[in-house]
């Protein structure tokens, strides 16, 4: 008892570390996707050094398919993205084989292809990540926060990555959304950062027990479809057309 | 209307989800993630102001990467290890030197044209 101390290597005194976390994330998406929605996809994956790709998903192929395709290519997760009529733009996290999985609607979205975010960093340095406390607050989102952060880490010593620390990854849950931020911290002593980018804003529609299967464990309240919310527009412009004529 | 009437009940599992929690939750040091957890304590009333001003909910955003990230590069430096990369160090970017420039010649000539309007 005690013979052995935790962490103590008289030969080696500082330990050696090696990349023990083989987390690997398959990001793609199904056939349909714009190229701006394209762009925020190759950025993130430009995030994420341990991130694979594959070809574009066929819509007869159904979203099951996706958890043989991630356990062919080695990944126990995946971001999924998926675009309906062209316009709105879902996004799937999931931890396969066995679930959960969450589904957004993406919004708000900015890629680094735009020209006003004047931030830089090193391609493949592991993130910083931050989240605020209101995803400590409730259940669900204390599920996505543990997703979002494997999805996101980068694991450490991963061959692909670098050993230097040049950028932070916001996460805010803020008025029912969860806002992605990407800055370049520029002074480590000050802590001033530029932004970097993409920008973009998840909206929660659901969570379910399985990967792409399973029981919905939770449904936000507040989500609103975007053709539900089209229609709604087009229906108080008419109502608007109808109190003018009369 | 029938607006009001209609009740939707909502799934909020709490029990299934603190289990799928419990699940996925890897024991993992902190220098595997490397996050942190930030509270920015902004009171209620204030937090209207944020959610509809832009300014004001970018500078949250900003505030929450930079408190955040001042801690993380003390722990690490707590841990020993380097943070900054040497000014000999060259590697790719995330974004091309050719992308940089056009931002540069952006920001250019939108002082240009700002100092012409003045």
């Amino acid at each position: 008892k005690g013979k052995k101390k935790k962490g103590v290597d008289v030969a080696n005194p500082v330990k050696k570390m090696t990349w023990t976390n083989k987390q690997r994330a398959l990001v793609f998406a199904a056939r349909g996707i714009t190229f701006h929605a394209r762009h925020l996809m190759n950025d993130l994956k430009v995030l994420m050094p341990h991130a694979k790709s594959d070809s574009k998903l066929e819509r007869k192929e159904g979203l099951y398919a996706i958890n043989e395709i991630c356990e062919m290519k080695n990944c126990n997760m995946t971001m999924f993205f998926e675009m309906r009529k062209k316009l709105d733009l879902f996004m799937w996290l999931s931890m396969v084989p066995n679930g959960p999985s969450a589904r957004f609607l993406v919004q708000n979205v900015h890629t680094m292809d735009e020209l006003r975010l004047t931030g830089n960093h090193l391609k493949s340095s592991r993130p910083l990540l931050t989240f605020n406390k209101a995803f400590d607050e409730q259940p669900h989102l204390s599920l996505i926060k543990e997703m979002l952060k494997q999805m996101f880490a980068t694991p450490n010593m991963h061959p692909k990555s670098k050993p230097f620390y040049d950028h932070v990854l916001g996460f805010t849950y803020l008025d029912g959304r969860i806002w992605f931020r990407n800055f370049q911290i520029t002074d480590q002593t000050e802590g001033s950062l530029v932004e970097v980018g993409p920008r973009f804003c998840l909206w929660l529609i659901k969570i379910f027990s399985g990967s792409f299967s399973g029981n919905v464990i939770y449904e936000n309240p507040n989500y609103k479809s975007p053709n539900q919310y089209r229609t709604e527009l087009k229906i108080a412009a008419s109502h608007r057309y109808k109190a003018k004529a009369e | 209307s029938e607006q009001g009437i209609k009740t939707i009940s909502h799934v909020n599992n709490i029990p299934k989800l603190k289990e799928r929690l419990e699940a996925i939750q890897m024991k993992l040091p902190w220098i595997e993630t490397m996050d942190v957890t930030v509270d920015l304590k902004v009171p209620t009333e204030e937090m209207k102001l944020v959610i509809n001003d832009n300014f004001k909910q970018e500078m949250l955003f900003y505030k929450q990467s930079q408190i955040g990230a001042q801690q993380s590069i003390a722990r690490l430096k707590s841990l020993g290890i380097t943070t900054q990369r040497p000014e000999d160090f060259f590697a790719e970017m995330v974004k091309s030197d050719e992308h940089m420039k056009r931002i540069k010649e952006k920001l250019i000539s939108k002082q240009l044209t700002m100092e012409r309007t003045e």
